[in-house]
């Protein structure tokens, strides 16, 4: 059968021909040039920005000599002492799609680092799929070059996907793995609270002031733009293609020093936000940075905040208190809590398991635990409010109020 | 008293033996031994041994020769027969020789692969070695995926799972394609039409991946007596494969009874119906303590007999009957199967879902309401009940269908004749071109590729370059898409989307699922549903939502629904000029009506409208016409009767010419068929772009004609009944036996027939 005969049954006619420009021609693009492999050729795009351009509120001088070992610590990444852990990438790509099908190709990749001239990115541009192979060489012998790798969703999304391209061609993986610091994890800890979406064009504006202008293309067209680029060969849409790479990648740097600057000291006028606080209060809390997180909550609750954030706050704050049997300081909190109805339940075990375990006080101690069975109790999420739980204590409780139980003795 | 002394009884009982039109006893067998073969692991035969196995059969001996030394054998023997140990143990023994080694095993169902799952753990453990079998399929937790990927000797799934999950993304299971040493396909008998040829477009995708990893599995297939088990397969896997078709496992004997209901109405031919017969035998095996299963053809016919059933049995036994089918909840399935293997459920009433290889064990009797519509599959049914060596019995009950009246009265068919034939079309054009499509989604294609078997295969990847779903650069051709082919390609129909069942007066509670393509005529606005002997009345049908909402109800009917059909034709790719054609068709369907049908009485005792959207599928259609010059002479009325009582015997006949499963084709008489301008009656696939039966009853036309006519003329009702021409009513104004005969002469002779005074 031939396509004739195919298009017939299938009921098609012949489409129009794609009218094609000339070929994509790396001198026609800024910073363009060909990189050849011992498997053909790749369009590599190089820019660099001076140490005194800006990006957003921030110069790209920042980024000089940065080694982003709070962050690593955090990401248990790396450890604090990591002296030969010197050079940094920034990476991002541009794919044919979402999800990780043997489908979906990488056709761009950029990758961003600071060098003495300025900040430099490279960006590695596949002009149709048949230079996939030369891409993925010339990409690995310039990631070797280098001990830490940033990305923003790159752990979950970009990184498999480069893996998934090394297998299909047939290409070695990289001999020595860089350690990837997946910045994306971060920004979701510091900024759910306050930002509608941790997503890059989200996070430059609000926390960066980057604007792009209206020359860049939002992400879900990117496929479609690069598709018709591969058809037609016009350099215009590949060019709002690596304009959009690129930004992702100055943003990407820029913020991991914004958020090295952030964890080395919150309170240095990196933070203009008192959720921020309560973030990062959150933050070091589960890292287990106690005295960071009460200050944190402490500064958060100085400033005005969203009633709901605020009450959680004072929770937050309370458990830590309570935790370290500071109770002068815990008990007012939990009391500031006890009407909000999002927290009563929770507020009430906390204070009846105080006057029974620490006061010895049951009465108390019953009533609260009856005021908790009555409170709404749809904020299950914490320890201790499931309702068998309230009413075993209930039942352990009513026992010793029978009783004749002494109270804690008065100091004589 | 047992199955044998049961049935013995019933055959002296004169009102029974009338309506027997055949009787079998088939002698016990022996069984044949064979030793291990020399190669197997000592390990694995000390395994086997202290599980009680010290001998095989002689089909596994040499269906594990046959694996062991590198070819690919296709087992066919009956239920429990020991079909498993015949790949289990080569796979086994290949991973013990090298722990690298890899296998996949494919079951058309979750359950069955489940159920593997067990046997294989089973003999894995008694050999204390390290060999991980998994299951990976829609309830595969995300977090064992991952080691299922990497460390997973053993990955049992479905094709749909190979196909939307594995394939397209192999890179992620790179140990797994670089080590495939067997892909085991059982069940083989039910990948065929549409799902068969997607079936076999996937292999040809995992044969691609294969090669790119540099394997090159063998396979090993299991199936159920089919006329071309051989053939399927090697049409499936495109390769040579080995038939291993002697059985050795040894049986009891077993007592096969051909039922048909009497007549109780001559005039009408109307003769008692099979489920109330089915009923009634079924009691008396019930009654008597005999562990039976009874065969539904429908769901309907299911959840009524189950229903008739309970009521029937004592307070005591009520909870021993079960209802299995489609649509059950796997936990509500898994319980049955472990009742009935453990003796705790004596009945079971079942579609064909339990004809498939589900263990649960050998059962005591076995009553088949209604001919299944295949010899395969009524083997596959009588199978279930039989054991190694006690004494079984089946009951096959006659409907009034034309089909199951001359199966019952032809015994030979069913004892003598070869079962049906498989039947794939792995190039069908819609299928072919979809399973490109995921195949260059995988990898790209170079020059001089050929997908599978398929020589034009260049032809499909410039239709999809031009189609911009490809870009074709240098030699090879590469995806160039954001859509994810296999995700919208089901290998089952037209959709695999299910429409789920909700109670809604327990919000929570999904109560069953059933496929789209089914949802117009079973759960529209007012129908009954029947789950589990409940009534349930469907509320509101949400297309859309996919979801069905009914809620309880106790009424003493339940519901039928009409479909209006349109066939269009697209395109005739075959004619005599005269009185036939072959080609390409669209078929609308819509729902029309439903009636109310009370239980018993089974008496028509109200209607509804349905209100839903046409659904169009487009596939192949065979037709053939009367010359105008003789319709125009003859009055419509006569043309119109006669034509529907054609139409219902060419139904009914043809997919026993054809051997297919009646559900595979379907029948649509027009009196005036706008392409033909004459009386018309089509015959096509019921499956999107067709498998290829309308073409083959094109080349067979006179011989279905004839048989035809010889069904008509032979029956013994008067003026036309279900058995031949359809149900005739009281009062007709011309008879509808004589009418059809009439048209099949016209149609024979091809010449113009004196017009009755």
């Amino acid at each position: 059968m031939n396509l004739e005969e195919l298009r017939t049954r299938l009921g098609t006619t012949r489409p129009a021909p794609v009218v094609r420009e000339s070929a994509a021609s790396p001198e026609a693009i800024p910073g363009g040039m060909l990189e050849q492999t011992n498997r053909g050729p790749c369009l590599v795009v190089e820019t660099t920005r001076g140490h005194e351009e800006e990006h957003g509120s921030h110069q790209f001088m920042a980024l000089r000599g940065l080694r982003p070992f709070r962050i690593g610590g955090v990401l248990a990444g790396i450890g604090q002492d990591g002296p030969h852990l010197e050079r940094v990438a920034y990476l991002d790509t541009e794919t044919t799609g979402l999800g990780y099908g043997a489908g979906v190709q990488v056709f761009m990749v950029g990758i961003g680092s600071a060098e003495p001239d300025g900040f430099r990115v490279r960006q590695f541009v596949l002009r149709h799929p048949g230079e996939e192979p030369a891409l993925l060489l010339a990409l690995s012998e310039y990631l070797s070059g280098f001990d830490i790798l940033v990305s923003y969703n790159g752990r979950a999304f970009d990184w498999p996907l480069l893996e998934n391209r090394l297998i299909l061609n047939r290409v070695p993986p990289l001999e020595a793995q860089p350690v990837h610091l997946d910045l994306l994890y971060l920004a979701r800890r510091l900024w759910r609270a306050r930002l509608e979406s941790c997503g890059m064009s989200t996070v430059e504006q609000a926390i960066l002031g980057v604007d792009r202008g209206s020359k860049d293309v939002p992400g879900y067209v990117i496929p479609s733009l690069y598709f018709q680029f591969v058809r037609t060969g016009s350099l215009g849409l590949l060019r709002r293609i690596l304009h959009h790479n690129l930004y992702d990648i100055l943003s990407l740097a820029v913020l991991t020093a914004h958020v090295e600057r952030v964890l080395a000291d919150p309170w240095g006028g990196t933070v203009s936000h008192a959720v921020d606080f309560y973030s990062l209060g959150r933050l070091y809390n589960a890292l287990g940075e106690v005295d960071g997180a009460v200050a944190c909550f402490e500064t958060a609750l100085s400033h005005d905040l969203p009633p709901s954030i605020r009450d959680e706050a004072v929770l937050r704050l309370a458990m830590i208190e309570k935790r370290r049997s500071n109770w002068q300081m815990a008990l007012p909190l939990f009391e500031s809590i006890l009407d909000r109805s999002q927290f009563e339940r929770i507020a009430c075990v906390e204070l009846a398991k105080y006057h029974e375990h620490v006061a010895r006080e049951f009465g108390p101690a019953m009533q609260l635990t009856d005021r908790a069975l009555r409170a709404d109790g749809r904020l299950d999420r914490w320890p201790g409010t499931d309702r068998m739980e309230l009413l075993h204590r209930k039942r352990r409780l009513s026992g010793r109020v029978g009783n004749v139980t002494p109270g804690p003795s008065p100091p004589s | 008293m047992n199955a044998e002394q049961l049935i013995n009884q019933l055959l002296e009982e004169p009102d029974f033996a009338a309506s027997v039109t055949a009787y079998r006893a088939l002698p016990a067998r022996d069984g044949r031994y064979v030793g291990f073969p020399q190669a197997l692991d000592q390990r694995l035969v000390d395994a086997l041994e202290r599980r009680g196995i010290h001998q095989l059969y002689s089909h596994q001996a040499e269906a594990i020769q046959h694996a062991l030394s590198g070819r690919n054998p296709v087992i066919v023997t009956p239920t429990a027969s020991g079909k498993t140990l015949c790949y289990n143990v080569p796979v086994v023994s290949s991973i013990m020789a090298n722990s690298a080694n890899r296998a996949l095993y494919l079951f058309p169902t979750k359950a069955l692969a489940q159920d593997q799952l067990a046997e294989l753990q089973v003999l894995v453990e008694s050999l204390g070695i390290e060999l991980r079998s998994h299951t990976y399929d829609g309830d595969t937790p995300a977090d064992a995926r991952r080691a299922i990927r990497q460390a997973g000797h053993i990955v049992i799934t479905n094709p749909d799972m190979l196909h939307t999950a594995i394939l397209p993304h192999h890179t992620r299971w790179v140990r797994l394609f670089e080590n495939l040493r067997y892909v085991v396909i059982d069940e083989l008998h039910t990948y065929r039409g549409v799902f068969g040829s997607h079936v076999a477009n996937v292999i040809r995708r995992l044969r691609r991946i294969c090669n790119f990893y540099g394997s090159n599995p063998q396979f090993i297939c299991c199936s159920a007596t089919i006329a071309n088990p051989a053939q399927l397969a090697s049409n499936l896997i495109e390769g040579d494969v080995e038939l291993v078709d002697q059985n050795g496992a040894p049986s009891g004997p077993k007592h096969v009874v051909l039922f048909n209901p009497p007549v109780v109405d001559r005039q009408l031919g109307i003769r008692r119906s099979a489920v109330l017969t089915a009923r009634g035998i079924a009691r008396s095996f019930i009654n008597n303590g005999i562990q039976s299963i009874i065969f539904g053809r429908t769901r309907t016919a299911v959840e009524i007999l189950l229903t008739y059933l309970r009521a029937d049995a004592p307070d005591h036994r009520r909870d021993s009957i079960r209802g299995y089918r489609g649509g059950y909840l796997p936990q509500e399935r898994r319980a049955i199967e472990r009742g009935l293997r453990d003796g705790t459920v004596r009945a079971v009433v079942s579609t064909n879902a339990l004809e498939l290889g589900i263990d649960i064990g050998g059962l005591d009797a076995c009553v088949l309401t209604g001919y299944p519509g295949t010899i395969a599959s009524a083997w596959q049914q009588i199978g279930r009940a039989g054991r190694t060596s006690a004494s079984s019995v089946a009951v096959l009950v006659a409907s009034s269908t034309p089909l199951d009246q001359y199966v019952i009265t032809h015994p030979e068919y069913i004892f003598d004749s070869s079962p049906e034939t498989g039947l794939i079309n792995a190039d069908n054009l819609h299928i072919l071109l979809s399973q490109i499509k995921c195949a260059a989604f995988e990898l790209p294609f170079r020059d001089g590729d050929n997908f599978g078997r398929t020589d034009s295969t260049a032809s499909f990847l410039e239709y999809l370059t031009e189609a911009g779903l490809l870009h074709r650069v240098q030699d090879s051709w590469h995806w160039m898409s954001e859509s994810f082919p296999a995700e919208e390609i089901s290998l089952r129909s037209a959709s695999t989307d299910n429409v789920v069942i909700v109670d809604y007066e327990r919000p929570t509670q999904v109560i069953g699922e059933i496929d789209r393509l089914s949802a117009p005529t079973w759960v529209h606005d007012e129908a009954i549903y029947l789950h589990g002997g409940v009534q349930y009345q469907v509320e509101r049908l949400d297309l859309e939502e996919k979801k069905a909402y009914v809620r309880r109800v106790d009424v003493d009917y339940y519901t039928d629904a009409e479909l209006a059909v349109k066939v269009n034709v697209l395109e005739v790719m075959g004619s005599d000029g005269q009185a036939r054609s072959h080609g390409e068709v669209s078929v609308t369907y819509l729902p029309t009506i439903f009636k109310k049908i009370k239980f018993d009485s089974h008496e028509n005792v109200g209607w509804g409208k349905i209100h839903l959207p046409e659904d169009t599928m487009h596939t192949r259609a065979y037709w053939l016409w009367l010359p105008t010059e003789v319709s125009e002479r003859l009055p419509l009325k006569e043309v119109e009767v006669g034509l529907a009582g054609l139409a219902n015997v060419l139904a009914n006949l043809a997919p026993l010419y054809l051997m297919c499963d009646p559900r595979d084709l379907r029948v649509w008489p027009e009196v005036k068929a706008p392409f033909t301008g004459a009386p018309t009656i089509f015959l096509y696939d019921s499956i999107p772009g067709g498998i290829g039966f309308s073409t083959r009853l094109y080349d067979m036309h006179e011989t279905l004609l004839r048989g035809a006519g010889d069904l008509v003329a032979r029956c013994e009702c008067a003026q036309g009944c279900p058995s031949c021409v359809g149900p005739q009513f009281d009062g007709a104004a011309t008879s509808a036996k004589l009418q059809a005969l009439r048209l099949l002469d016209v149609l024979l002779t091809a010449r113009p027939l004196a017009v009755a005074s």
